[in-house]
């Protein structure tokens, strides 16, 4: 490092420093006398309400070209974008997007830094609640995995906290469908992955070069990583680990006629129970399966999966009334595989026998004495 | 006599002007004055006189906003940014590991660079970005109009409330011939992954769900997933030119893209396994038209019009040898590592690339290289 550089820095580290000295000031006035204070909605930093007394010399009509928010250490220092709106005591800032939490934002009027806060960060640790399919023993052909959190988790980055292994530890890559906009729900606790169809499909290029990305017979491990951060910047704290065994391709579409109903009895809210004929997709069985009642309307109630995506009970808000009722199942409820009740994930065009329907519902019906 | 004339004048600049900038009724037709409840911006694409539509994936819904961005310029400047992320989470006041951008679309028109950028809490953004600045786009109080890609037929019917909306990862959108085509992927069924919506949108629903299947080498045959697509004209002849997840190029006869049809595309190319295609643009040199295809993971892509034009067959065989390709050839440009790519104008588009030293940068080219 030459002469002139060396100065430079030092100058600009001295400028920082007293810049964090004057800021540092500003904080302890702020802790007592709370000039700045943060507005929150729904656990978000959605606002900055600045006090009058805090920019005396401020006119409303020139707030937003006087007054400027920024974050402190920005990589290209600037105003934030966002709205400054007059109140009754002083001066509310939203900026477009919720402040960061962990993060400190400096108030400046007239170029010169006024006051500074901290967003403070959340303690709640966020939690992977669930993975399906739940079973560990899954076909050659999987399709979908869904991973359920306890909170909004911060989404596009998933493939760096996801990995899955083989047996022997080692990092199989590719397998997940990388898609631009991950398949989040819109409270960003559910994500659901897909192993990339084109692997999967038979006959496709990369499922002739790499193969399918879970081979018979052996063993894996799908691991989640514990760095995953909340949107309030938590991380997950401890690594999930769910290990397999994987079956022979699932070649064979659901069948309802095989289901086992347990009828519940009249005037109660017992569970009506359904014995699957195999393991079905989590998500599309809490969404393409309706209990409707003799008039058409659909029953209200809630909807437990459970024994491996085998057992589908579903508990009425009222008692049963004595009368007919019927299950209708979206023809586009699928298996593990991908397999719907028209239609397998792939079709063999060569195989004369190759069978294939058009039906939107499949209708179950059962009567309550 | 003077003033006159310079009234005659006046009006009839302002007549130019409002000419320019209002879309006709017809095309506003179901919009409203209010502040659309986007919950987040996956996809962005253009229609005409500065309708923006706006794919929602979390809502499974497509917007409509009319920009009032319609003065047409001829020629765009160029963009040209270092480390566009940092810049615009500066902007945002947060760091790059915060933001996410979704999509990039240049308006046709007045050649401005439109950005969606999704926050780390979800919350979406939409920004215009030219060299010197970065300016938000306000959706308060805008004339937009709204329609929710369709649920299945059974979730339609009367009393079927209640259930959670389904997510519907909007993977591409364009506006063709009075039509919003857009395909996606759902985090529930396989699918149903591409539909074609009559714009101005209207409560009847009139959204075909297209059942396009993808045949590999004859054989084995699957609903697919479209990752990007395009509409173009080969021989007289309208089509989707479309790409999938594994890279092979495939044109669909747009007359033969008919709801309750099963169609299967016809491939054209196969551009190498282990990628997946990104984004896809039209450009023109003197008499030859190009697609330009940007990859997740191999360089962008040039493909000549008249090398699809005269493919006559479908791809039957298979690709031997590792990362090979077959069908209709490609010249693979120096650009790697392009996440976002659009048409700026008539002679430069414009790309984000991750930079091998880790750099995300937003730049120009002309259609000099083509």
């Amino acid at each position: 490092m030459n002469k002139r550089t060396c100065r430079l820095r030092y100058y600009s580290e001295l400028i920082l420093f007293s810049l964090s000295l004057i800021i540092s000031c500003k904080l302890k006035k702020e802790d007592t006398a709370t000039p700045v204070s943060i507005l929150w909605e729904d656990g978000r930093a959605s606002g900055l309400f600045i006090s009058k007394d805090e920019v005396p010399l401020v006119v409303d009509d020139s707030l937003s070209r006087e007054v400027e928010v920024r974050l402190l250490k920005a990589a290209h220092p600037t105003a934030i974008a966002g709205n400054f709106t007059i109140e009754q005591d002083g001066y509310l800032f939203k900026p477009l997007i919720p402040f960061t939490r962990g993060l400190q934002y400096a108030i400046f009027v007239k170029g010169k830094p006024l006051s500074a806060i901290i967003i403070p960060k959340d303690s709640i640790i966020p939690k992977l609640l669930a993975i399906y399919p739940s079973k560990d023993s899954l076909p050659e052909n999987l399709l979908k995995i869904h991973l359920f959190f306890s909170k909004p988790m911060v989404e596009g980055h998933s493939s760096q906290f996801i990995k899955l292994t083989d047996a022997k530890g080692d990092s199989l890559p590719d397998t997940f469908l990388t898609l631009q906009s991950e398949l989040w729900n819109k409270e960003s606790t559910e994500l659901t992955l897909w192993l990339d169809p084109g692997r999967i499909k038979r006959d496709l290029v990369p499922n002739k070069l790499f193969g399918p990305p879970l081979k018979n017979g052996r063993h894996y491990q799908l691991i989640i990583s514990a760095d995953w951060p909340d949107q309030e910047g938590n991380l997950l704290m401890h690594t999930f680990i769910k290990g397999f065994t994987v079956l022979a391709r699932d070649t064979v579409s659901p069948s309802p006629a095989r289901w086992k109903l347990t009828i519940p009895k009249y005037g109660t809210v017992q569970p009506l129970v359904v014995d699957l004929d195999k393991s079905l997709d989590y998500i599309l069985l809490e969404n393409a399966i309706w209990v409707v009642d003799g008039t058409g309307n659909s029953v209200n109630g809630s909807v437990q999966i459970d024994n491996g995506e085998m057992k589908y009970r579903f508990t009425p808000e009222k008692p049963w009334l004595r009368g007919g009722y019927k299950l209708e199942i979206e023809t586009r409820l699928e298996d593990l595989a991908g397999n719907n009740l028209n239609r397998l994930f792939e079709l063999d065009l060569k195989n004369p026998h190759h069978q294939e329907q058009n039906k939107k519902l499949y209708e179950k019906k059962w009567q309550i004495e | 006599m003077k003033k006159l004339i310079f009234s005659i004048a006046a009006i009839g600049c302002f007549l130019i002007l409002v000419a320019h900038t209002r879309p006709s009724s017809n095309l506003l037709k179901g919009f409203v004055i209010g502040t659309p409840e986007i919950k987040s911006m996956n996809s962005l694409a253009f229609g005409p006189d500065g309708i923006l539509f706006i794919g929602d994936s979390k809502t499974a819904s497509i917007f409509a906003i009319d920009t009032k961005d319609a003065e047409k310029l001829e020629n765009a400047i160029a963009l040209d940014i270092k480390n566009i992320d940092q810049k615009i989470a500066s902007f945002l006041g947060t760091e790059t590991k915060n933001i996410s951008i979704q999509d990039i679309k240049v308006n046709p028109l007045s050649k401005k660079l439109y950005c969606a950028v999704q926050a780390a809490d979800g919350t979406p953004v939409l920004l215009i970005i030219d060299n010197d600045k970065i300016q938000p786009v306000s959706l308060s109080s805008v004339p937009y109009s709204k329609i929710q890609l369709n649920n299945p037929p059974s979730e339609d019917a009367k009393d079927r409330g209640g259930r959670p909306l389904r997510v519907w990862a909007i993977s591409y959108m364009k506006y063709a011939d009075g039509r919003v085509l857009v395909s996606g992927l759902s985090n529930q069924e396989f699918g149903s992954t591409f539909r074609s919506i009559p714009f101005p949108f209207t409560n009847e629903q009139d959204q075909s769900s297209l059942e396009i299947y993808h045949a590999a080498h004859g054989q084995y045959e699957t609903a697919a997933p479209i990752r990007t697509f395009t509409t173009a004209e080969f021989n007289g002849k309208k089509y989707l030119l479309a790409s999938y997840t594994c890279t092979p190029l495939v044109l669909f006869p747009l007359d033969e893209l008919k709801p309750g049809l099963h169609v299967r595309g016809r491939t054209v190319g196969e551009f190498g396994a282990g990628n997946s295609p990104i984004d896809m643009i039209t450009m023109k040199k003197g008499d030859d038209l190009f697609l330009i295809m940007a990859n997740s993971d191999r360089p962008v892509m040039k493909i000549k019009y008249k090398d699809i034009a005269s493919f006559d067959g479908s791809l039957t065989t298979q690709v031997k040898e590792f990362f090979s390709i077959a069908g209709v050839p490609y010249i693979s440009f120096p650009f790697v590592g392009v996440v976002q790519l659009d048409k700026l104008d008539e002679n430069q588009f414009v790309y984000i690339q991750r930079k091998s030293n880790g750099d995300l940068d937003l730049v120009t080219q002309t259609t000099r290289f083509l």
